[in-house]
């Protein structure tokens, strides 16, 4: 097989590694979100999110077909706050699960890092890539899901799309953002896929919904540490009554803080771990 | 221009154990050098500092005299390797995962497919091109690997223990290929169990035990240095007739001992180094005996890193 390299290299020469510019970090990051990407079209698990939104929203718009309009809401803004409002929190929720609790452990438990790491990529682009490309998969989902939702509004109530609908999606996508950044940190922190999974699921489908009960119950102050006490503004922003706990704003804070700290620190924990 | 990796200082701890200690030492121009060690000596974990899989605890490791730990992108732009034995997304056709190292390495668009194709066929595997890695084989897995490692035809060539996991003839094209990759030019850094495969394409070696370098020398001084202290050597020896008097073999100078394999083929136990071997070989050729084999048992490489091992024991 030697000889072939011999042969073709007098025919057509290639340029030898150093004459290939090294892609800056930015590209990298797409780089490695388009192959992430790709990655998780490929895995069980996409389909399986896909068909939890899928049979999801089939069931409401069964619900609405039978029973009418009634039992979500009369209007519109009733039909986005009883399905939308209060299911698209656990959509986040499960793609942040699924797409970003072994994104990084994975690497490290199926060896797959090592094939990466060891070209001329710095670590941070690795990170934020194959978070843009878990970010950029939710949003498949949680789009799919939206236009279900839309679909019916615009059935029932004609094509007038409430504001606050816009507003809520918005704030979905930053929440999205938080989530997977805080699954992504405990990928990170972790060497077994199953293990970061597990904990990922225990604390963003009972834990901080335990810990802000008890915060509330016996502290009587409010979780503003827990990113789930941000959730609420998923659908509170439907409500004509203001200001809601948490605010708007105190949302948006919490969502964005947990985003910039989880980021940091995930990237903090990626550059110094090892392939050991 | 000549290229060079360079350990300097370099330390390695986890908890108590010092994986690599205070490991100093510079490969530089076109040429195979072997790192040898036993299990748990610090191979590994030293092409791992220089392909920044993991951080050194003290120093640092320079490529064509780039810190690997202070500007990555730069150090490894010309070093391809190849260090335990990765995996690829299993989900991937060879095609697809060799087209994202390309593009990592900057391909160029309109070059990438002509060099994975390139790269696929060297490895025999472009039978394999548009199969799931998944299903891969673990011979089959690391002809990627090493696919994935010659892809942008790097100048450096970092490898731990390439042909692991490689059936015969997979071990005999690595070798071949390793050996086109030293007459191009370039230089190879590979780390093996395999003494005689060291032997057979490397021209320098470092051996490591413990963390430390023990020695790193072309393999000939090494084995003018270390090799002669052996105590006795073995050499098998084949004739065309039966042996039917082995003591006469016995009686030959500096031989300890005779112990017959078969009815054609005998061991002989000698001590005093090349020149005694050289004595022996043409003693043996006028015995008429009908000699058409004479060969050692273990090589000279193998008893220089017996003695030097053995002595930091």
């Amino acid at each position: 097989m030697a000889s072939n390299k011999t042969k073709k290299r007098e025919v057509a020469p290639a340029p030898q590694s150093g004459e290939y510019p090294i892609p800056s970090d930015m590209m990298h990051i797409w780089i490695m979100a388009k192959y992430s990407i790709i990655n998780y079209f490929r895995s069980r698990r996409f389909y399986i999110m896909l068909a939890i939104a899928l049979i999801l929203g089939l069931l409401f718009s069964l619900l609405l077909w039978k029973y009418g309009t009634g039992t979500i809401g009369a209007s519109s803004i009733g039909l986005y706050v009883g399905w939308w409002g209060s299911t698209i929190g656990t959509i986040v929720v499960l793609c942040a699960i699924l797409f970003g609790g072994d994104a990084i452990s994975r690497e490290f438990q199926n060896k797959t890092g090592y094939s990466i790491i060891g070209n001329p990529i710095r670590r941070a682009p690795i990170y934020l890539g194959k978070l843009l490309g878990a970010f950029m998969v939710s949003l498949i989902v949680i789009v799919i899901y939206m236009m279900m939702v839309v679909a019916n509004s615009i059935y029932y109530f004609g094509p007038s799309i409430p504001s606050q609908f816009w507003e809520s999606l918005a704030f979905t996508i930053i929440y999205t953002a938080a989530a997977l950044s805080l699954t992504f940190v405990i990928s990170s922190l972790s060497k077994s896929g199953a293990v970061s999974i597990a904990v990922s699921a225990v604390l963003l489908l009972f834990g901080f919904g335990m810990i802000g009960l008890l915060v509330q119950v016996f502290g009587n102050v409010q979780p503003f540490f827990l990113l789930s006490y941000s959730e609420a503004i998923l659908s509170s922003v439907f409500s004509p009554v203001q200001p809601h706990d948490p605010t708007v704003l105190q949302g948006l804070i919490i969502m964005v803080v947990y985003f910039s700290l989880c980021t940091m620190l995930g990237l903090f924990v990626f550059e110094k771990k090892g392939l050991d | 221009m000549g290229h060079s990796l360079e350990a300097v200082h370099l330390s390695k701890r986890y908890g108590s154990l010092m994986a690599v200690d205070n490991l100093n030492f510079r490969i530089d121009g076109a040429k195979c050098v072997g790192f040898l060690g036993p299990n748990g000596a610090g191979k590994t974990t030293t092409l791992k500092i220089f392909t920044s899989m993991i951080n050194p605890s003290t120093g640092s490791t320079l490529i064509d005299g780039v810190s690997v730990q202070e500007d990555k992108k730069a150090a490894l732009r010309s070093c391809g390797s190849l260090v335990e034995t990765p995996e690829m997304y299993h989900s991937f056709t060879p095609m697809e995962a060799l087209s994202m190292i390309a593009e990592i390495r900057g391909i160029p668009k309109g070059e990438r497919v002509r060099l994975i194709r390139d790269a696929v066929f060297e490895v025999k595997m472009d039978q394999w091109m548009d199969r799931k890695i998944g299903k891969f084989s673990k011979g089959m897995k690391q002809r990627i690997n090493i696919a994935s490692a010659l892809l942008s035809d790097p100048e450096i060539v970092i490898l731990d223990e390439p042909t692991s996991g490689l059936d015969p003839r997979g071990t005999a094209e690595v070798k071949s290929l390793i050996k086109t990759l030293k007459t191009e030019g370039r230089l190879i850094f590979m780390s093996s169990h395999l003494l005689s495969e060291v032997s057979e394409v490397c021209d320098e070696v470092a051996i490591i035990d413990h963390g430390k370098l023990l020695v790193h020398d072309t393999i000939r001084n090494v084995t003018r240095r270390f090799a002669g202290k052996a105590s006795s050597y073995l050499v098998e020896v084949e004739f065309s007739k039966p042996v039917t008097d082995t003591k006469a073999i016995s009686r030959l100078g500096g031989v300890h001992s005779v112990n017959r394999i078969d009815q054609w083929t005998v061991q002989i136990s000698f001590s005093g180094g090349m020149e005694v071997q050289e004595g022996l070989l043409s003693k043996l050729a006028s015995t008429r005996m009908g000699m058409i084999s004479f060969k050692p048992v273990s090589s000279e490489l193998e008893d220089s890193y017996l003695n030097l091992v053995k002595d930091t024991l």
